[in-house]
């Protein structure tokens, strides 16, 4: 009884969550807009009666002519109302009406002024207008002759009654025409970049499907069925495991980096040349805003949480996390939110507010600007976005509670706070962060959702758009940091196993990373240095944000320290590692140019931020999530993936990620803002934006050999043990893969400076720091 | 990539004035960035060569690294702390630099008779100039070879050059006049009104303009809409009050959107907050004559990319000599006035 009132009270739930949107998305949204039917008025179905003629177009068009045609309607079997030819003056002819739609760039006059009149973006006819049924009109055809104009001309025989509702009795038709210019390439099949693209991810996910299905028959062909089928794929969707539930946080997480990579893709043919039309401006920033919300929300968060999830309670010696059914719903809501970010898209008109959301223009849209000016705000696809962002906030949320939990009470006997793994405290510290920042978005988002749907105006007149601006880099600052400070604990374990040494300067890490998570939540401002802040508030953020610099300086150094005196095993991962210490130097570099505010006025939303963020983003997170998957691979699946492949993913995309990314510094500074759907011939940024785009495709297609390493190594890698690269921590010391759970007794860490005393920095740094000796030897 | 800042240019080249606080701080950054890219880069691919695998013995016991123990403490406290100092000293010298050019770069002069002001508007998705300074600018008279003067009565002396016709435009009024064939004189007694929008263009026998005098009153507009320059005088600071208007004042919950006003070639942006009735402000001192590019950095909608437009850089009216530069004076920034040397 119970609990078919609380499924009826969901069911209601979620269909009001269902049906909001849609009030304010449904007078024009998904369906046909009002100019499609010219003559609704008119009876909702064109008729084959009326003929509509249109005589003294041209075959193909010269670049800015005029050319006369007429429009005829002839229909001689309607009843007209009496004779129907008018009465009140000489003309023998009855009444009629048309309405012309022409592409853009294309204009279409009367040649009686008094007869028509612009109306929707069309021609349409005056009361005077309607006593023909031919009129005379001029087409000026577009300077730009590779186009096609594209003309659509309505036509409609009216009967002349007056009374019984007028239209009664009309009846229309419609002819489209359209016209090549002279120099138009022959146009073949086209479709929408949008379409493309939707149906690209469509198949890809069918793919996926196709493929579970085909390795589950492969295993016993004999004796499939689609019910055994079923009760594989059941355990994997209802989980618990931290384990299964990291696997499928990371898969993901990385098909999201494909399809990130892939939008990333599009745009940059688009820019590529200049003055290019490959995408519209609707579909251009649709692109990007998706491009940057699905790699950073569905691309790299995920990705770091299947190894928080699978690593971490490994690191500690937990069996599993505090609240695993918690974990496997942050997991499920993540999953749901991504049809929603995306399924703006079928509206026709994808969010197109960028990934930061600035209202007001994210906040404009039909609900609060009405239908006229909806031109001049968001896109409809955004509210879908905006609640896919709310779902985010949520599942992130979930999962910060559960890690900060299992950290503080499930780490086994011996590993104290200060003898954790560094990618555990890593991850401790990113939660933690994301914990705290979290709010400031989901309300800002919540608002956002608002002024969308019922028209509130929070961040519109009366509101303050700034306040949005500082509530998403509250969040949006310590998030940046949130995605690079676990990268920082992978690079920590595979640099240290790598180089068969311990980490110098254990403590120190520790502190470095603490301090970034502080000085992290106090530097937001430096996003909005231009935004008209007061120059004492611009300087104080610019000094708190170059204090990030320090702890950043000191673990770079103390890694360096790791690797002198050891002895650097080069495998891939390692490879990867060494890569993101060259890229992520180069981009904290760059990242002290823009606290500056003499600099960061000129290099604010340039390209040079383009450049920034993407080395500390890819050169930084992304690299390290490669270390990461090379490192604890033959973890999860018990074989190595192949380092013939790896070589070749590292040395052909390292060098393809810098020679891509590294010209967009000098757009930056060249004056190229970022956003940009186009940019001119003689801006000169033709060259480094054809670089750009090349080496952008090639570090994309070297990700396909990651991709075909995942797969084959999973069947044919190299069998490994327990600890194939030589580890410390407790993940190691379980079976490759660990059992479920985890650990059936919980291990105990052991503490070798118990044994041996720590190298100290007694008499001589030159014995004592890089050789190191037994206890018993030193004192 | 220094060499992207460079010196004028026409619309469109790659720039960035080499005597902006942006291009003279650059320079200094990029000095320090080499400095610790050296540092760090040659330690790191030392490190890699010297420790690899196969030149040292394993050096796995030194630490005593076994599964599920914590191995040995690697550390030295002095050598920590330095790692720590080193940025610090680093960090503080370059907070040093930055804040000298923070005054350099809000340095606004109260006075608004000091400065040329401007008011930018900004809407979805084109840029208006309100002229809230008059200016009254002519070409390079020593390069064109002719001199406009305008007082009681308007005199074109085009003796020392090729043109045959003078276009005058007051307000709203364009009248087109021969010059004198045997002198190249021309004088029309019409008062000069202050407040009325003026331009004369010398044009020769082919109808290519020779020389342009303008004089545009306060209050007057120019837009990028209807394709329509940015002129400001150069060698003069001009400041900028920026506002975002709506493109249709018909709805109040529409007050427009975020723009930001990016002059690159001297380095600077300030971005433009609908319902911020004060304005933000923003300053630059063209040093030379020429066109350059505005572009709008802040993402604004559908035709973002678009929101372009052109400054031009004049010399204010010559009246004689002594009276004008014609962008001759070095007003840039110089390199040790913005926190001394590297």
């Amino acid at each position: 009884m119970r609990k078919s009132i609380l499924v009826l009270v969901t069911l209601a739930f979620l269909a009001s969550i269902f049906a909001m949107p849609q009030f304010s998305a449904a007078p024009n949204g998904i369906g046909e807009v009002a100019n499609v039917q010219g003559c609704f008025c008119h009876g909702l179905t064109p008729s084959d009666d009326t003929k509509v003629t249109v005589t003294g177009l041209p075959e193909s068009f010269n670049s800015s002519e005029t050319y006369a045609f007429t429009v005829t309607i002839q229909n001689d079997v309607m009843a007209l109302d009496g004779d129907g030819i008018v009465t009140d003056g000489s003309r023998t002819v009855p009444y009629g009406g048309f309405r012309i739609i022409a592409s853009s760039g294309t204009t279409v006059t009367g040649v009686d002024e008094t007869l028509s009149y612009e109306y929707e973006g069309g021609l349409t006819h005056t009361v005077d207008g309607n006593k023909f049924r031919s009129w005379d009109f001029e087409l000026t055809a577009p300077a730009d002759d590779t186009k096609t104009v594209e003309l659509t001309v309505y036509g409609n025989a009216v009967n002349g009654n007056t009374g019984n509702g007028g239209s009664s009795g009309d009846y229309w038709n419609k002819v489209e025409i359209s016209i090549p210019g002279i120099n138009a390439e022959s146009t073949g099949p086209s479709a929408s970049a949008l379409v493309i693209f939707i149906t690209a991810i469509g198949l890809a996910v069918g793919l996926i499907f196709l493929g579970i299905l085909w390795v589950f028959y492969r295993r016993s062909p004999d004796t499939f069925t689609m019910d055994k089928f079923w009760s594989f794929l059941k355990p994997w969707l209802t989980t618990t495991d931290h384990k299964e539930v990291g696997v499928m946080y990371f898969l993901f997480g990385f098909f999201f980096f494909l399809v990130g990579g892939l939008l990333a893709l599009l745009f940059r043919i688009q820019l590529a040349l200049p003055e290019n039309d490959f995408l519209t401006y609707d579909e251009y920033n649709s692109f990007f805003t998706l491009h940057g919300t699905t790699m950073i929300f569905l691309g790299a968060m995920p990705m770091i949480a299947g190894f928080m999830n699978y690593v971490l309670p490994l690191q500690i010696g937990a069996k599993d996390l505090a609240f695993p059914r918690i974990n496997a719903m942050g997991l499920w809501l993540l999953v749901f939110s991504a049809p929603l970010i995306f399924s703006g898209i079928w509206s026709g008109q994808g969010a197109d507010i960028t990934w930061v959301m600035y209202p007001p223009y994210a906040s404009l849209s039909e609900a609060n600007l009405g239908e006229s000016l909806s031109g001049y705000g968001a896109n409809l696809g955004t509210i879908s976005f905006i609640s896919g962002m709310a779902m985010l906030g949520a599942s992130s949320t979930l999962s910060g509670v559960n890690f900060i939990t299992t950290v503080f009470t499930m780490r086994a006997p011996g590993v104290t706070w200060m003898r954790m793994p560094l990618f555990t405290w890593s991850v401790f510290i990113s939660v933690f962060m994301l914990y705290m920042s979290l709010p400031a978005l989901v309300i800002g988002v919540f608002f956002l959702l608002f002024d969308h749907t019922i028209g509130t105006t929070f961040f519109v007149a009366g509101g303050d758009p700034l306040l949005f601006q500082h509530l998403f880099w509250f969040f949006g600052h310590p998030e940046v940091y949130v995605v690079i400070v676990p990268a920082f604990g992978i690079v920590s374990e595979v640099l240290a196993t790598s180089a068969r040494r311990s980490i110098f300067g254990y403590k120190s890490m520790v502190f470095a990373m603490a301090g970034i998570g502080i000085v992290g939540f106090i530097v937001w401002g430096h996003h909005m240095l231009t935004s008209g802040m007061d120059p004492f508030w611009r300087a104080a953020f610019m000094i708190t944000t170059m204090l990030v610099a320090i702890p950043t300086g000191a673990k770079i150094f103390n890694w360096l320290a790791t690797l002198w005196g050891g002895s650097l095993v080069m495998k891939t991962h390692t490879l990867w590692s060494l890569g993101f210490l060259v890229t992520f130097t180069l981009g904290g570099i760059s990242g002290m140019f823009f606290p500056v505010a003499g600099l960061d006025i000129h290099f604010h939303d340039s390209y040079f931020v383009v450049a920034h963020f993407h080395y500390v983003f890819i050169g930084g997170t992304v690299f390290a999530l490669f270390s990461g998957l090379y490192y604890w691979y033959p973890k999860v699946t018990g074989r190595k993936l192949n380092e013939t492949l790896g070589l070749w993913h590292f040395l052909i995309g390292f060098s393809a990620y810098n020679a891509a990314f590294w010209p967009m510094h000098a757009l930056g500074i060249m004056g190229m803002p970022r956003r940009t759907h186009t940019y001119t011939v003689e801006s000169g940024f033709a060259e480094y934006n054809m670089a750009v785009s090349i080496f952008a495709f090639i570090f994309g297609l070297s990700q396909l050999l990651l991709v075909w390493n995942i797969i084959y190594s999973g069947k044919r890698g190299e069998p490994v043990g327990k600890d194939p690269w030589g580890g410390w921590s407790l993940e190691w010391s379980t079976t490759s893969p660990p059992p479920t759970p985890s650990f059936h007794d919980i291990p105990t860490q052991h503490d070798m400076n118990e044994h041996y005393g720590h190298h100290n920095d007694e008499p001589s740094i030159k014995e004592k720091l890089w050789k190191g000796e037994p206890k018993e030897a030193s004192s | 990539m220094l060499k992207f800042i460079r010196h004028g240019g026409s619309v469109g080249e790659c720039m960035v004035a080499r005597d902006t606080v942006f291009a003279v701080l650059y320079e200094k950054f990029m000095f320090w960035s080499i400095i610790v890219g050296i540092f760090t880069f040659g330690w790191l691919f030392l490190a890699i060569l010297r420790y690899r695998d196969g030149v040292e013995p394993d050096t796995t016991q030194i630490d005593h690294i076994e599964v599920g123990s914590f191995p040995v403490d690697r550390h030295n406290t002095r050598i920590e702390v330095m790692f720590y100092v080193l940025p610090t000293i680093i960090v503080a010298w370059l907070v040093v630099l930055a804040l000298a050019s923070n005054t350099e770069v809000w340095k606004i002069p109260e006075d608004p008779a000091e400065t040329n002001d401007m008011e930018i508007v900004g809407k979805q998705w084109f840029w208006e100039y309100h002229y809230t300074d008059e200016l009254t600018w002519e070409d390079d008279t020593r390069s064109t070879g002719v001199d406009v003067n305008w007082q009681g009565s308007l005199t074109v002396d085009a003796s020392q050059s090729a043109g045959a016709n003078a276009t005058v435009i007051v307000g709203s009024d364009e009248n087109q006049y021969e010059l004198d064939q045997m002198t190249g004189l021309l004088t029309i007694n019409q008062p000069f009104d202050e407040g009325t929008f003026a331009v004369v263009e010398v044009t020769d026998d082919v109808g290519e303009v020779l020389h342009t005098w303008m004089h545009i009153p306060e209050g007057h507009m120019f837009s990028s809409a209807s394709n329509e320059p940015m002129i400001v005088p150069c060698d003069e600071n001009t400041v900028f009050t920026m506002h975002s208007k709506p493109s249709d004042d018909s709805n109040p919950n529409y007050v427009g959107v975020q723009h930001s006003f990016w002059l690159p070639e001297w380095g600077v942006k300030e971005d433009l907050v609908p319902g911020l009735e004060s304005g933000t402000v923003m300053m630059a001192t063209p040093d030379r004559a020429g066109e350059f590019p505005i572009r709008c950095a802040e993402y604004c909608g559908n035709q973002h990319s678009m929101m372009g437009g052109v400054v031009k850089v004049v010399a204010r009216e010559w009246t004689g000599v002594g009276s004008n530069d014609f962008c001759d004076v070095d007003t840039g920034v110089k390199a040790d006035t913005s926190g001394g040397g590297y």
